[in-house]
């Protein structure tokens, strides 16, 4: 009876030791992620956890505007459904099925190519931001956050590209959720407060989208 | 000195310049086989097609080997473990290698030479190793031919890349190597240097456990216990992994979220599904045929491992390497997997115990090692 005792217990020390010294090894010389690493993995799984964004958004000297962007599987032109974006900014509308984009501007809204870059990059498609700050991260490029503010409380900013601009995420700085972005086009500057929100069935029949 | 003491501790026995000697044919075949897939390497990176490899993987002339995730492996070294979530990302991956490019970083290589070191002299180790340990089992003419098979595997260009495999094929050896002949400290590190390096590593429990049941009834208590604690160790390192993911990243099932991403999510039935949406998976992926061969040729190797006397816990182990994959749902990689499964290549020495047959597989082995090299940049291994 008792040398099964010290047999066990032996063998429960050797056991202990390794996941020990396993533990102690990897801790002692494996590196921490760096910080803006840590904070931007967290940006992105806040992004990748919704599918719906509205957004405020200013761009330059005119007017402020709504978007509202949804992601998911829509009626695809050929037939069947696919996955796509659905960005609506007040009356006009961008739709990106299988990687073919359709414009549908209304009336008297703004057009222009520049002004519509921006307003895509502003209106803080959650899987698109998500795949391009989490692409970054991969990339092993060193990524920056810097110290700012958002509607004059403290916030942090993610810089990144995105469809050829220099992109600002803004996120809490205890959370990291992200809650506004910035961008420039060659000296027009814009700005969006975003809110990343459930899609429900009611929100997707509200911006138009219920079939 | 008798004559199993002789085999025990052939080094004290004959002198290092003799057991060198001795070894000298495994450094040929070891020279040979990695002068096959570095020479390949080095064409195909310079004057071959790119295919799927990023251009810093093609800018250095051994680029190739230093591909697929090679480069996770890097990014740990370099930046540790990350997690984001829905994405692949690098907790997928084990510690041990990472590890080892780090201390050999230190000394001031760079991470993509750090790693074709690594592996290219594990392997040496892991055939000198894998060759004492089959003499042990088998007797010096199977494991002479199982040794020379293993040099020029024709999936062997994984031991040359910057993966993990070849570390862990030599613990493995030298695991089960010092549980036969009882010296269960040198077992204990070396199976749980296995398990840290690569999941596979946890399977040497089995023949460990054995060798330690087997010679339970001669041995002291805290002989017994050191014995079937070598037999845990693999558990023990292996858990280490997640208890180090929840203090580094806060999660300490970052590995199998990481997995998810990765295509890999474990359920009793995903070897139904492994099976059943095959047709479907090689029409998206026609390069998943040469897992699902190597998992057939592997079936067919372990049968005629088991003709040739291996032990069951040793069969028992390849097989849960080779099969268990099967039940995250997919063939995938098991042409690599397949690589740690020791008994396989005691199965093909099997088959080449006849000249002709021995002649055709060198032969065979050698042409399917060159051409599974140059597909490097197309399929990962």
């Amino acid at each position: 009876m008792r040398s099964k005792v010290v047999t066990v217990l032996v063998a429960g020390a050797v056991a202990a030791i390794v996941l020990g010294l396993g533990w102690l090894v990897q801790s002692a010389f494996l590196p921490a992620p760096a910080r803006a690493d840590v904070i931007a993995a967290d940006a992105s799984t806040w992004l990748s956890r919704y599918r719906l964004t509205e957004s405020t958004l200013k761009i330059g000297n005119y007017p402020s505007s709504h978007a509202t962007c949804v992601e998911g599987w829509f009626p695809a032109p050929g037939g069947g459904i696919a996955p796509g974006t659905v960005l609506r900014f007040d009356r006009s509308r961008i739709v990106e099925i299988r990687g073919r984009t359709t414009q549908v501007p209304a009336a008297g809204a703004l057009t222009r190519p520049r002004v519509t870059v921006l307003r895509v990059a502003l209106a803080g498609c959650p899987r698109i931001l998500a795949r391009r700050i989490a692409g970054r991260i991969d990339s092993g490029a060193k990524l920056r956050i810097e110290r700012a503010s958002v509607a004059d409380r403290p916030a942090l900013a993610l810089p990144i590209s995105l469809h050829g601009l220099q992109l600002r995420v803004y996120l809490t700085p205890l959370t990291y959720r992200p809650i506004a972005v910035s961008a420039d086009a060659d000296g027009l500057v814009g700005e969006s407060r975003i809110r990343l929100t459930t899609l429900t069935p009611s929100l997707l029949r509200a911006v138009g989208l219920n079939r | 000195m008798n004559v199993e003491a002789q085999t025990h501790n052939p080094a004290a026995a004959l002198g290092a310049s003799e057991w060198i000697r001795e070894r000298a044919w495994i450094v040929r075949w070891w020279l040979g086989g990695r002068a096959i897939v570095l020479a390949v390497a080095l064409v195909v990176g310079v004057v071959g097609p790119r295919g799927y490899l990023r251009a810093d993987e093609r800018s250095q002339a051994f680029g190739l080997l230093g591909a697929w995730d090679g480069r996770w492996y890097r990014i740990i070294a370099s930046h540790g473990y990350l997690l984001i979530p829905g994405r692949q990302s690098d907790p997928a991956f084990f510690p041990l290698f990472p590890l080892l490019l780090r201390a050999v970083h230190a000394v001031g290589l760079g991470y993509e030479t750090a790693g074709l070191l690594i592996s290219n002299v594990a392997f040496f180790g892991a055939l000198v190793a894998f060759n004492a340990l089959s003499r042990e089992l088998f007797g010096q003419s199977l494991a002479r031919r199982a040794t020379v098979y293993l040099a020029i595997f024709p999936l062997g260009y994984v031991f040359s890349m910057s993966y993990p495999e070849a570390v862990v094929l030599g613990a493995l050896a030298v695991a089960g190597l010092a549980a036969l002949r009882g010296r269960w400290p040198v077992a204990a590190a070396f199976a749980a240097a296995a398990a840290l390096a690569r999941p596979e590593g946890l399977f040497v429990a089995l023949p460990v456990l054995a060798a330690a049941a087997y010679r339970r009834r001669h041995t002291s208590a805290t002989s017994r216990g050191l014995a079937f604690g070598s037999a845990v160790a693999p558990a023990a390192a292996l858990a280490s992994f997640p208890l180090y993911l929840g203090f580094a990243l806060h999660d300490p099932f970052a590995w199998s979220e990481a997995e998810k991403a990765w295509g890999r999510q474990f359920s009793p039935l995903g070897f139904i599904g492994a099976i059943t949406s095959l047709p479907k998976t090689l029409s998206h992926n026609p390069a998943l045929t040469r897992d699902v061969v190597c998992f057939v040729v592997y079936i067919v190797l372990l049968a005629a491992a088991r003709r040739a006397g291996t032990p069951l816990p040793w069969l028992a182990g390849a097989a849960a390497v080779i099969v268990l994959p099967l039940f995250s749902g997919s063939f995938e990689s098991i042409d690599r997997f397949g690589l740690l499964a020791l008994p396989v290549f005691w199965g093909l020495a099997w088959f080449g115990r006849n000249t002709v047959a021995d002649r055709w597989i060198r032969v065979t082995s050698v042409i399917l090692l060159v051409a599974a090299t140059a597909t490097i940049p197309f399929v990962f291994p």
